[in-house]
Parts: C-alpha cells; sequence; structure tokens
C-alpha cells in the first residue's frame, strides 16, 4: 500500500475485496517455466478471477509490460460472444489453454493460461490498453480474465490448484535454494 | 336395449292408454317452457327418457327446460309430472341405476345426503367466507353421452328437436341451479356465479376414456397419446372431444357410438376442493440487522443463516390470514448486510389460498403491531390489503425510479477538502458496470449503464468518509465505490486517484410512491417534502423536534402523504415514530442494537434514543 502520511494519522485499512470475499488458489512453474507463477481468485459462486501471480518475474523483476495480447494461435480471446444467465457460446476452456502473451520492454515475452477448466466469461480489455495495469494491480484492475468452471466440476478444478499455505512453502524453499 | 316403446301412449285422464298420470299435475306441465307443443308429446318423450335410463332432471333438461327456477322442483315431483304412475319410483329402489345423460351427478350428487357431506367438507375445510361459487369439473365423456342421448331423440322425435341442440340446459348449470340454493343454505354463504371463494367438485368416472375410444378411430389425428406431461398425459380433453363431435354429423355418430347412451356399469367419484383466490397485502419493511437475508438462506438443506425479512414480516401474516402457500416480492432487494432504513422498502405478499381474508382497517393496524412487535431487526409500516392489479404498481417502479444510499467509505489517503468538494459537484455521472463478480454466476455478463444522480461525502475519520448517493435503480453500489477489479467505470477508485473500499452500506431511501401512505412520513429537511401533499390530521400537534438524536415521534404538518379518508380511517397507532431520523450523523455509531423493540408496543410516547449521540 502506498500510505505515505504520518503514521500517527492513519487507520488500520479494512480487509479489501480479495481477503473479504474470494480465496487464492494458485498454479506455479506453468509449463515448466521457472517461476512463471499465476494465481486464481474463487469467488464462493464459484466465479474465478485469473491474474498474474507476484512471484511471476514479470511482477518480481519489476518489468515494465508494454503489450497485452489476446490472440493466440489464430483464436482471439477477446472474440467470445455468450449470450443468458448460462453464458451459452462462451469459449469452452482447459487449465494449460493459452489465455494471453505479454511482451515487456525488454523484449521478454511470456505466456499466461487459463488455470483452470471452465467457460471464458470475460477477458480483462483495459489491460490492451492501459498494459501497466497488470503490474501495478495485479490482484485487481490488472487481473486476466474472468473464468466459470462449470457447477458440478468447480470443486474437483479447484483442487487441482496450490492452496496459500502450499505456495508460500514453496516460494520459501526457492528463496533457500537460490541462496 | 328397453322395451319397445307403445306408441299410442297418450296422457291425458286416468287409465288413458296403458297408463295412468296423476291428473292434478297438468296445471305443474303447463308451468314449464318446453321444446314440445303439447301434455302428451312431453309426456310421449318423459317417458321414452325414463325407459333409457334418464333421471327426472335429464328428463326436464333434454324437455328443454331451461328456467333456473324449474329445477328446485325435487325428482319426486318432476317423475310425478312426467311419468305415468306405473313408472314411479318406490323409496326403496331409487338411485339403483345412474342416469345415462348425467352419470348420477344430478341424482345422487343432487340430493340432500350429498349436500350435507358436501357442507360439511368444506367446514372441514376452515375457511372464513361470506359468498361462494361453485365449479365443476365433469367426466368427458358425458359430451359423448349427451350427443348421443340427442341423436336418439332427434332420430325418434325429429320435428321437436330441430336445431335443438344448443338449447339444451348443460349438466353443469342444471346442477347449480337444483343444488345452489339448498347448499348456500347449508353453508350459511351467499351462492354467487362469481365469488372469491370457490367449491370445486371434480367429478371422475372410470369409464370416461373408455366411451370416448371410438374417436380415435375417426379421427386419429387429433387424438394422439400427448407425450408432454403439462397435458397430463390425457389423449380426450374437454376441449378436443367436444371439438370432434361438433365436426361430426348425427349419422356417422349413431355408427360408431351407441344411441342411446348406455347405462352406465360405473358411478361416479366426486372429490371436494376449497379455494379462496388470492389476497395481496402490501406495506414497506425497514431492516435494521446487517445478518439478516431478504428470503431464507438455505444452502444444501442447512440455514446459512438465521431468519430472514420474509420470515420476519410474513410469519404474523400467515396466522392471520393462513394461506396455504406465499410469496414476498419487493420493490428490489438489498444484500444481507446492508440495512434497509428510511421510510423503507414497498413490499407485497401474495396470499395463496388464504384461510381468513375479511379484516377491518383496525384489524390490519393492528397485526401490523404484533408484527412491530415480534422483532426489533426488521419494521413493518403501511401495511394494507390491496388489489392484484395494484401489486403491479410494485414492479413498475423498480427500473425507472431513484434510490438513495449511505455508503461507509474508505480510501488509502486522508482526504481533503478539495476531494469532499470534487464529490459533491459531480451530477449524472454515467456507470458502465459490468455484471458484479459476485452475481455473475446468475446473471448475464452484461455492461449496464446505471446513473448515480447526486453524491455528498462528509468525512468521518482521516481515511473514512460517509458518501451519500441518489442513483437509478439497479446501481451497484459496492462495486461502484470498490470498483469490482476495475469492471465498474468510473468508480470512487478512479475519482479520488486512491484505493477506496467500501465498509457498510444503508439504503434510505426507495423513491416508489406505492403503496399508499397510511402511517405518517415524517418531513425531510429536503426537497422531498415537496412532493407530499399536506393533510389535515389530528396527528399534527407538535412542532418538529430539531434535535437529530430525538426519536421522531411528532409529526411534521406537510409530511403527510396519505389520502385523508386513510388516514382517518385508521388510527393507527405510531409505530414509525422509532424510525432512524434522517440526519446524516446517526447511521455510523452501533448500527443494530439501537432500536428498542418493547417500546413500540408498549409505549408511543416513548423517546428512545434511536441514534448514536454524536
Amino acid at each position: 500500500m502506498a500510505e505515505t502520511q504520518q503514521s500517527t494519522n492513519l487507520e488500520k485499512p479494512p480487509p479489501g475485496v480479495v481477503e473479504r470475499y474470494f480465496k487464492k488458489h494458485f498454479r506455479i512453474d506453468l509449463k515448466g517455466k521457472k517461476y512463471e507463477d499465476q494465481v486464481v481468485l474463487t469467488h464462493s459462486n464459484r466465479v474465478c478471477v485469473v491474474c498474474i501471480a507476484e512471484s511471476h518475474p514479470i511482477c518480481s523483476e519489476k518489468k515494465e509490460v508494454i503489450k497485452v495480447d489476446f490472440e493466440v494461435k489464430g483464436s482471439n480471446r477477446m472474440d467470445n460472444k455468450m449470450s443468458g444467465k448460462a453464458k451459452r457460446g462462451a469459449q469452452w476452456l482447459g487449465p494449460t489453454a493459452v489465455l494471453c502473451e505479454v511482451t515487456c520492454s525488454d523484449e521478454s515475452k511470456y505466456t499466461l493460461y487459463c488455470c483452470v477448466k471452465g467457460q471464458l466469461v470475460e477477458v480483462n480489455e483495459n489491460l490492451i490498453t492501459k498494459p501497466c495495469l497488470l503490474t501495478e494491480k495485479p490482484l485487481g484492475a490488472g487481473y486476466l480474465a474472468v473464468m466459470l468452471p462449470g457447477l458440478k466440476h468447480f470443486d474437483k478444478e479447484i483442487a487441482q490448484l496450490m492452496c496459500e499455505e502450499k505456495y508460500k512453502k514453496a516460494l520459501e524453499e526457492r528463496s533457500t535454494n537460490v541462496s | 336395449m328397453a322395451a319397445p316403446m307403445p306408441m299410442d301412449i297418450c296422457g291425458v285422464g286416468v287409465g288413458a292408454g296403458s297408463f295412468t298420470y296423476d291428473e292434478q299435475t297438468d296445471l305443474k306441465l303447463k308451468e314449464f317452457d318446453l321444446f314440445t307443443s303439447s301434455h302428451e308429446e312431453s309426456r310421449q318423450v318423459a317417458l321414452h327418457l325414463h325407459s333409457v335410463g334418464c333421471c327426472p332432471r335429464c328428463i326436464l333438461r333434454l324437455l328443454g327446460e331451461s328456467h333456473p327456477s324449474s329445477y328446485r322442483a325435487t325428482p319426486q315431483d318432476l317423475e310425478r309430472i312426467f311419468l305415468p304412475k306405473e313408472k314411479w319410483s318406490s323409496s326403496s329402489d331409487t338411485h339403483t341405476n345412474p342416469c345415462s345423460t348425467c352419470l348420477g351427478i344430478l341424482q345422487q350428487y343432487a340430493d340432500k345426503s350429498f349436500f350435507k357431506k358436501l357442507a360439511g367438507k368444506v367446514k372441514q375445510e376452515n375457511f372464513e367466507f361470506h359468498d361462494h361459487q361453485c365449479s365443476l369439473i365433469l367426466p368427458v365423456s358425458l359430451i359423448v353421452r349427451q350427443k348421443a342421448a340427442f341423436v336418439d331423440l332427434k332420430r325418434k322425435f325429429g320435428d321437436i328437436y330441430v336445431g335443438k341442440e344448443e338449447r339444451i340446459s348443460s349438466v353443469k348449470d342444471v346442477w347449480k341451479w337444483a343444488c345452489g340454493p339448498p347448499v348456500a343454505d347449508l353453508l350459511q354463504s351467499k351462492f354467487q356465479n362469481r365469488a372469491s371463494f370457490d367449491i370445486l367438485m371434480t367429478f371422475t368416472y372410470a369409464d370416461s376414456d373408455k366411451e370416448c375410444t371410438f374417436l380415435l378411430d375417426i379421427y386419429p389425428d387429433t387424438f394422439y397419446r400427448r407425450k408432454q406431461r403439462k397435458f397430463g398425459f390425457e389423449t380426450f380433453t374437454r376441449a378436443n372431444v367436444a371439438n370432434a363431435l361438433a365436426y361430426t354429423d348425427n349419422s356417422k355418430f349413431e355408427d360408431c357410438s351407441p344411441c342411446p347412451p348406455p347405462l352406465p356399469t360405473v358411478e361416479c367419484e366426486c372429490t371436494v376442493t376449497c379455494n379462496h383466490e388470492a389476497v395481496f397485502i402490501a406495506g414497506r419493511y425497514q431492516k435494521y440487522s446487517r445478518v439478516l437475508s431478504q428470503t431464507p438462506w438455505v444452502i444444501d438443506g442447512k440455514r446459512a443463516m438465521e431468519g430472514s425479512v420474509q420470515e420476519l414480516v410474513c410469519d404474523q401474516i400467515l396466522q392471520t390470514f393462513r394461506p396455504t402457500e406465499h410469496r414476498l416480492s419487493s420493490s428490489g432487494r438489498e444484500d444481507v448486510d446492508v440495512r434497509m432504513l428510511g421510510l423503507g422498502r414497498p413490499f407485497v405478499v401474495e396470499l395463496i389460498n388464504p384461510h381468513c381474508t375479511r379484516f377491518s382497517v383496525e384489524e390490519i393496524a393492528a397485526l401490523q403491531k404484533r408484527i412491530n412487535a415480534s422483532t426489533s431487526d426488521v419494521q413493518v409500516r403501511d401495511l394494507q390489503t390491496v388489489s392484484r392489479v395494484e401489486t403491479e404498481k410494485l414492479k413498475e417502479g423498480e427500473i425507472d425510479k431513484t434510490k438513495k444510499y449511505s455508503a461507509f467509505c474508505w480510501c488509502e489517503r486522508e482526504l481533503t477538502d478539495a476531494d469532499l468538494e470534487k464529490l459533491s459537484a459531480i451530477k449524472d455521472l454515467t456507470l458502465h458496470q459490468k455484471t458484479p463478480l459476485r452475481v455473475l454466476h446468475r446473471r448475464t455478463a452484461a455492461t449496464r449503464d446505471r446513473v448515480v444522480h447526486s453524491m455528498r461525502a462528509e468525512k468521518l475519520s482521516p481515511n473514512r468518509f460517509k458518501l451519500q448517493l441518489t442513483t437509478q435503480a439497479g446501481t451497484y453500489i459496492k462495486e461502484f465505490v470498490h470498483g469490482d477489479f476495475g469492471r465498474t467505470s468510473p468508480n470512487m477508485s478512479e475519482l479520488l486517484g486512491a484505493e477506496c473500499d467500501i465498509t457498510d452500506l444503508d439504503v434510505e431511501a426507495v423513491d416508489v410512491d406505492w403503496p399508499p401512505y397510511i402511517d405518517p412520513v415524517p418531513a425531510e429537511d429536503s426537497e422531498d417534502t415537496a412532493k407530499s401533499q399536506a393533510v389535515t390530521s389530528d396527528t399534527v400537534n407538535a412542532e418538529p423536534v430539531p434535535d437529530a438524536t430525538d426519536c421522531r415521534q411528532t409529526q411534521d404538518p406537510c409530511g403527510v402523504t396519505a389520502t385523508s379518508d386513510t388516514v382517518n380511517a385508521a388510527p393507527v397507532p405510531d409505530v414509525t415514530d422509532r424510525r432512524q431520523t434522517q440526519d446524516p450523523c446517526d447511521v455510523n455509531t452501533a448500527p443494530d442494537k439501537t432500536i428498542d423493540c418493547d417500546v413500540v408496543a408498549a409505549n408511543t410516547n416513548s423517546t428512545t434514543p434511536l441514534c448514536g449521540s454524536e
């Protein structure tokens, strides 16, 4: 939090939206690429918000994102028309399906994935005009996409992700390995 | 088949032909208005109908009588009028055979012992009613039998029956003419053609389908096994059988179905059910709890939360009206953790099949008092019965009306006076709201434009402020403040250029002018007062109390919007005096336990402080 005021004048912030309504689940070292971690915020209504984890090199190395591209392998993730409460027509994607490609100012490129199997309900189109949101507010306005796993598959899908506790342990192991 | 018809019968006088008629009945016979042109003809037809198994009422019916009062005569009387002494039934052999054209519905289901059973059954259901209607659902094959009887009559007495088919009174009407008055006497209720209380008699006849099967051969396309549950898998319905028979000419019909109709081998069964038209009760509710859902919240059969607005509002209503089912609808809804203050949210409870329905204005006022005494989490005002048509106004107001909120917000940096001014200057700001994540699973994904008409921010502490908003109905306030991952735009974070969040939310007003106000409406220090009509009322007896911490018990003269007759008719003890006052500084202290419920019931003069001291 960027609080620069006098500490006496500051109040403890209330738990934020993510803490109040969501649980965090992770996938680490996606596709075997080191430290390429993503986080899925799951709501009790099974809505999943797919984000980039703060341990991902884009964030941890404080890279400057210059482009987020949802056009992958000929199919555009933004080309996703659906109708009705049931979101008929939405793309059904698997956990390893490519969501978008991110280009940084140092010319490095990263691929981000869906992480859960479900309907792609929405991609964050704001990232196209403001790619910097991805690193500024990775668990907020810089989210990548909203996925909706099937009603019956939700628990099963989430069980395949890593819980926050294990994720933190994995991060600790990484730092000990490095040192 | 019956014995061959003696063709020489001629009825007048004792001992004429082979039958003897009671002479005295000639006079009575004259009173009827029949298709036939002479007593002899009438008696000839009657004798024929008797021979094919018609009951006395059906004889009268098929002779063309259509005056309701004629059917007050008992079957025994009718027998004596139309039939020779030799055919009069003795008391021992009555009801041996159900009538071939009414299947007994105008016989055993139209006599005193059935009336007693019927009245007993209705009384057992324990409805309160002052008038009633009777409905009959008759076996489908009755239509076939009626047709068969007519075809037979036309064959035998051609001239008399030409063009008369439509003019024969129906079994249903005759039942009502014959049985309506005696049943009404037993029930001590007025029998009406249309009434809100309905006594439904469903007659079922085991052979009904069997007697219709010949239609399958003639019209295989019309009659097929229905696969949809909607039709109850019925092949033969009243509509399609009546329709098919209308297209069938008499000779064709004669070939396929026996004329006259055969004597029934089984009896009709009758089930009686009672139903009262739905009653609607409307009002406004206030909700003072942040842990109370609007409807019972059940997950996998387990209660997620005790109680609900619905239960608190409806329990007493249900005990009073005793319906079999009920539905609460309201002009929008608030979240579990949102309070509903101000004058409350308009609602309607639909009471399906209520057992008690007649209540005076005073009794409804007493009901409201009972509701309000039963809980402190929810309070109800303006409770009244309304018509079904009026209830539509509830939903009409849902989209185009405005709502007022108080949102308690947090900002990551301290707010400046410039911030407050900036927010207050905003007018008619259009938001683009993507369907919030918290409802995305059950609502269509879309971006909706909603307007924030005005805002006023008030600093409560360095990082906290209270935001008062007037918005278009359907605006998601929580998402407007925290932004919902930037999915609502503009949002407070964008407006202030710093992270914002919402901690508490209150609905202050739902601007729907329905239902009519009954309880006094306290004056507001805003432009809304102008909308209210001044009403001279005996409650105007004290000057407005300016003190915000005081419970608003007095009414400002111009605050009452109500038609004067409702005010006069319903001297409702003021329940609203415990309302939260409109002062902006009241809400942020101990929101949930500020209302002392006992005070309402016991003492309306109490000045329990509702609002915290600021």
